[in-house]
């Protein structure tokens, strides 16, 4: 379920476009289970569950962040806006999975460390219909995404 | 006889004494009384403290006095008795004579062995489950802290069978169902190391054979609505699981509503919010409340919810559809625009009716306020920060069955599940202190919230139809109560609190 005004905005970044031709040949936007986008919309998020603008590397720019399927997998890509591809998962296909932005300075909660935080700088949710969410940070030392699991508290019980 | 005409048996019994034999009043936890004599829209408003009888049972961390059952109109040679009873998280047990407040018999029960680490709130290693009363055979039957269901004559207390395992030992356990001469109950939290299940016990059996369905293979999951399970007009055995790994080929049903066979207790159907992931990742649970079950235009309807704010109506015959995933109705989000996981969204079990002029209503304990996607409610009593009663009529609309918005109540801090009789509905604020964590994250100790309450509990009589208030309690209660309820018969209203003591209100002669 792709709106127009997505498929402009992609079309409108010709290098952006390339550099993910050039890699995942054939690349489509994964598809979004009808659920999930009417309970996006109900809720208004302000994002879209297979894309994601934002600044991750906190230098001012505006970053993307796709859920896509190529080569028979739904994998997540950070394009920056250097033009870098950082690919974060790849996983099969299921259109029940989508993306989480947590802006920079939201507060949430840690229930690994049972302590609230606030993130540091826009970062990325991957929330599975039958797996523990994953949130993707950068890290500006190392110039990639660092992932860590983010359960529950009861998955965060289970663990300890 | 067909079970639909045991099922039937079984529940008109209640009615026509008034009983309130368990949770909810009923097996399908309606909250509703259909047999009130005495407290009526015309004399509510005289409504009074009667009596209040402090117990000798000692609270566990949060946990102190489940919520009375109460058999009525007891037919003994010294005329018509009530018995109203109440278990106490110290092994306690009591009968109790409303008319001249005095105890009939009371029990203190030797638990076995002790539960592995501390308590705390979340695992008091008490007895929790609200009893249930076979009237016909004149049993209570309640689980105690060690995990054995005692069977006890209703009349001396006395034990009708040697206590039998059930469920875990110090697990923590909820209100009891009986139906067909099974015992139903559910487990959630890991308390001792227990995983979240739905027991059953055959009590006919001289063996007393013990089933379960585990909602979980390893932890989560835990199904603590405290009315437990709901039984079905058709049989089957309804509960909501909490946060937790998913993953139902391997067994894990997290954040999940379960149909199960009566009895062998089999996965027959079940139903998984398509936002799943959301809901665990936001600690949303939707274990914190058990579904109540009701019939409409021929169907079988789950009503239920949970922490995320949403009101769920499912198909009791095909609660997921195909794939799982596709309610009857889901509705936007009505509480909870904050998603705070501690103390907001629909917690306890909602309540239903159907009036005298046919319509179907539900009535849902919402803790917040409504959130800015609710749907306009026609009637309200001013900000409802704390909480509130929804109450919202059931109806056909464009060949789809929905709730429509009917009025929402005054404030309330925070509801718990509500009864209905002769057209009023009676509520219950709790003036529990619900926060979880203090503003590091540090969990709240059972000493703090209990020593800092958000106030006192007030027992509210509102109008079914529009919610206008047309009694309150006020001050009479000083103290306040933890995952409760209301218990009504034969003109009494009963109120527990923390501090072990048992409220009867009712009209004067």
């Amino acid at each position: 379920m792709l709106s127009a005004f997505l498929t402009s905005a992609l079309l409108l970044a010709p290098a952006w476009q390339s550099a993910l031709d050039a890699r995942y040949p054939g690349w489509k936007l994964a598809p979004v289970a009808p659920q999930i986008a009417a309970w996006f919309k109900e809720y208004g998020l302000g994002w879209e569950p297979n894309l994601v603008r934002a600044d991750f590397d906190r230098d001012g720019r505006e970053d993307f962040a796709l859920q896509i399927v190529a080569g028979g997998r739904q994998r997540v890509i950070a394009v920056m806006a250097d033009g870098t591809l950082h690919e974060l998962a790849a996983d099969p296909a299921d259109s029940f999975t989508f993306l989480m932005l947590h802006r920079r300075g939201e507060k949430d909660f840690d229930f690994e460390r049972m302590k609230p935080f606030r993130y540091a700088a826009d970062s990325l949710g991957l929330l599975y219909f039958s797996k523990t969410a994953v949130t993707y940070e950068w890290r500006a030392r190392a110039k990639k995404f660092a992932s860590r699991n983010t359960p529950g508290d009861e998955e965060a019980e289970l663990s300890r | 006889m067909t079970r639909r005409a045991l099922f039937a048996l079984l529940t008109t019994a209640a009615a026509l004494y008034g009983d309130w034999l368990t949770f909810g009043g009923d097996p399908q936890r309606s909250g509703f009384q259909r047999r009130e004599n005495y407290i009526t829209q015309s004399n509510v408003s005289t409504l009074r403290l009667e009596w209040k009888m402090k117990l000798d049972n000692q609270p566990k961390e949060l946990t102190s006095l489940t919520v009375p059952v109460i058999a009525a109109t007891m037919t003994l040679p010294g005329g018509f008795k009530d018995y109203v009873v109440v278990a106490g998280s110290s092994d306690a047990l009591f009968a109790i004579d409303p008319d001249t407040q005095k105890l009939y018999w009371s029990r203190k029960f030797e638990a076995e062995g002790a539960a592995k680490g501390r308590p705390d709130w979340l695992c008091p290693a008490g007895l929790n489950a609200t009893p249930v009363i076979d009237k016909r055979n004149r049993t209570v039957y309640v689980i105690t802290s060690d995990g054995k269901l005692r069977g006890v004559n209703l009349l001396n207390g006395e034990d009708r069978f040697p206590p039998t395992p059930f469920v875990p030992p110090f697990s923590k356990n909820w209100s009891l169902n009986l139906v067909d001469d099974v015992i139903y109950t559910t487990v959630s939290q890991g308390c001792n190391g227990a995983k979240s299940a739905v027991y059953a016990m055959d009590v006919k059996d001289p063996k007393r054979p013990v089933t379960s369905f585990l909602s979980t293979t390893t932890g989560g999951a835990g199904i603590w609505g405290r009315a437990g399970a709901a039984i079905g007009f058709n049989g089957r055995v309804y509960a909501e699981t909490g946060d937790g790994p998913y993953d139902p080929p391997n067994g894990k049903y997290a954040d999940t509503f379960l149909g199960l066979n009566a009895r062998d207790l089999k996965l027959v159907d079940y139903y998984t919010p398509a936002n799943r992931a959301w809901i665990t990742r936001k600690d949303l649970d939707m274990g914190c409340i058990s579904p109540v079950v009701f019939q409409f235009k021929g169907k079988e309807i789950v009503a239920g919810g949970g922490k995320e704010g949403v009101l769920y109506l499912l198909d009791g015959s095909a609660l997921g559809g195909e794939d799982k995933r596709t309610p009857l109705y889901r509705s936007n989000l009505i509480t909870n625009e904050q998603v705070d996981f501690a103390g907001r969204g629909f917690w306890g079990v909602m309540s239903t009716y159907e009036d005298s002029e046919g319509t179907r209503w539900l009535f849902a304990p919402a803790w917040g306020p409504p959130a800015s996607s609710a749907p306009k409610f026609p009637i309200t009593y001013g900000e409802t920060p704390n909480g509130s009663i929804m109450a919202f009529k059931i109806e056909e609309v464009n060949g789809k069955i929905q709730p429509v918005a009917a009025w929402n109540s005054v404030n309330m801090s925070v509801p718990e599940p509500v009864i209905i009789s002769n057209g009023m509905v009676f509520a219950l604020s709790n003036g529990e202190n619900i926060s979880q964590v203090d503003n590091e994250g540090r969990l709240l100790t059972t000493k703090f919230r209990a020593d800092n309450p958000a106030g006192n509990a007030v027992l509210y009589a509102l109008d079914a139809k529009t919610g206008k208030v047309l009694y309150s309690s006020g001050k009479a209660i000083p103290g306040w109560t933890h995952f409760s309820g209301l218990a009504m018969a034969n003109g009494r209203i009963y109120v527990v609190t923390h501090d072990s003591t048992i409220y009867a209100f009712s009209v004067p002669d």
